[in-house]
């Protein structure tokens, strides 16, 4: 009796393992800001995203520091960080959620991964859903993207538009022509097995 | 029938875990600076250096006009007739290094001066920011046969503390030397300065300045309200002041009209940065 307990954990604990890739992993992720306009370019780089991809699972989660976004203008780095986004307050923005391929979850069997040669490729159109939080506003989202599974990695992109007025971040009317209705944001990135 | 609960039991708890779970393995380790930034809207708290600096490559244009004071009445629009006005250049050669010039009506008073941040608040966890301000003045209006005795310098150490997001602080400790004095003061003087601002929404914040002099009885100090309106690239500072010197030698040490009396100047400061 004891050693069949014993067998099942055993077997569930190998059974974990045989995943061997099961979570992927990146901590300098880049997303790209735009706001720009003709009067002022707005496009800010934050290379030090970090995102975990579970293709077990299907769930992912991104997050990154306000204060890594850098600007071509240092007055304008101050001001999305003191007036805007108020990074000392809200210094993090997160989404967490799932990865969809159509309906369903995107799951990433270990074939997909090994494919028959080194310059093995796999292209897939996804969809993340999920929670978005962004100055302290959480906001569920959905975000259409692609991902490419590699023999050893995982890139990802994805472009989507933020409205700041819906994650309470005010706009003062004499820059409001500076500054773009929408942000449009682009994601890229390659995850590794952790 | 125990084994099939235990496997049960496992899947149920595997599924009890959220994504939320994923951000352990990101969490940790990336721990970074958490230099603070904004200490001050502007480089001037009112009249004294700020701990902020001009950014690297860009070229700071600030214009300050002091009006006469506010108890000479209708006749001359409480002041307003009468200005002074003092235009500042400074250039960013890095983010922690800056030179200016500057050119003043009142005594035509040219300046010259290096501003250094030396510690930022948080960089390695220090409590303040640390800076540094230097400056050479000329006084050409002093009717002397050696150019030396027509100029002053100043001094100063820029400590600053951001508490929280809408208050800080900043003391000046400033040493004043002069050549050419007169026999009954002392060629060096000290001061320690005081600077606040706190901030009521995101582009106004309310600043306080008053700088005691500590080495001698003999001068009037300086003290000024003011209110920083920032716009995107401009500051525009407004203040009520003893002082009508815009430059350090000026505000320190020679003051001649007291809050008491109705001596108040107004004044502003607008400052514009220029991307080179």
């Amino acid at each position: 009796m004891h050693y069949r307990i014993i067998f099942f954990f055993i077997l569930i604990f190998t059974a974990n393992n045989v995943f061997s890739y099961e979570h992927y992993i990146t901590r300098n992720g880049t997303i790209t800001l735009n706001a720009s306009t003709p009067l002022e370019n707005i496009d800010p780089v934050n290379e030090y995203v970090s995102a975990v991809f579970n293709a077990n699972t299907g769930d992912v989660v991104f997050q990154l520091k306000m204060l890594s976004f850098k600007f071509k203008n240092a007055l304008m780095e101050e001001h999305f960080n003191e007036k805007y986004v108020e990074s000392e307050k809200f210094p993090k923005s997160i989404f967490i959620g799932k990865l969809f391929q159509g309906d369903s979850l995107l799951i990433i069997q270990d074939n997909e991964i090994q494919g028959p040669n080194d310059s093995y490729k796999n292209f897939k159109n996804v969809i993340a859903k999920g929670e978005i939080q962004i100055h302290g506003v959480t906001k569920y989202i959905e975000i259409p993207g692609n991902i490419i599974i590699q023999k050893n990695s995982i890139s990802l992109d994805a472009t989507f538009a933020v409205n700041p007025y819906e994650y309470n971040i005010k706009i003062p009317k004499i820059v409001r022509e500076k500054i773009a209705k929408q942000v449009i944001v682009e994601v890229k990135m390659n995850l590794f097995p952790k | 029938m125990k084994h099939v609960f235990y496997i049960i039991s496992f899947f149920i708890t595997t599924n009890l875990i959220s994504q939320d779970y994923l951000l352990n393995f990101i969490e940790d380790g990336t721990e970074d600076n958490n230099v603070v930034f904004a200490t001050f809207k502007g480089t001037k708290i009112i009249n004294l250096q700020s701990i902020e600096m001009t950014a690297k490559d860009e070229l700071e244009f600030i214009i300050s006009h002091r009006f006469g004071k506010i108890n000479s009445g209708i006749k001359d629009v409480f002041g307003l007739d009468y200005g002074k006005i003092r235009m500042s250049f400074s250039y960013g050669i890095s983010d922690d290094f800056n030179l200016g010039i500057a050119r003043s009506s009142y005594d035509k008073v040219i300046d010259a001066s290096a501003k250094f941040s030396i510690f930022k608040q948080g960089n390695k966890s220090l409590p303040i920011s640390i800076g540094s301000y230097s400056a050479l003045f000329l006084d050409p209006a002093i009717s002397v046969n050696s150019f030396n005795h027509r100029l002053s310098y100043v001094h100063q150490f820029l400590f600053a503390r951001k508490f929280n997001q809408n208050f800080s602080m900043q003391l000046v400790p400033s040493l004043v030397h002069y050549n050419l004095v007169s026999s009954s003061l002392d060629n060096d003087l000290y001061s320690l300065g005081l600077g606040g601002r706190y901030k009521i929404n995101p582009s106004v914040s309310l600043n306080l300045e008053w700088i005691p002099i500590v080495s001698s009885d003999n001068y009037i100090e300086s003290f000024s309200v003011g209110c920083d309106i920032e716009t995107g690239g401009h500051v525009f500072q407004m203040m009520l002041s003893n002082s009508t010197a815009m430059y350090e030698t000026g505000f320190i040490s020679a003051n001649n009209s007291l809050w008491k009396d109705g001596g108040i100047h107004f004044g502003f400061n607008i400052s514009r940065i220029f991307d080179l």
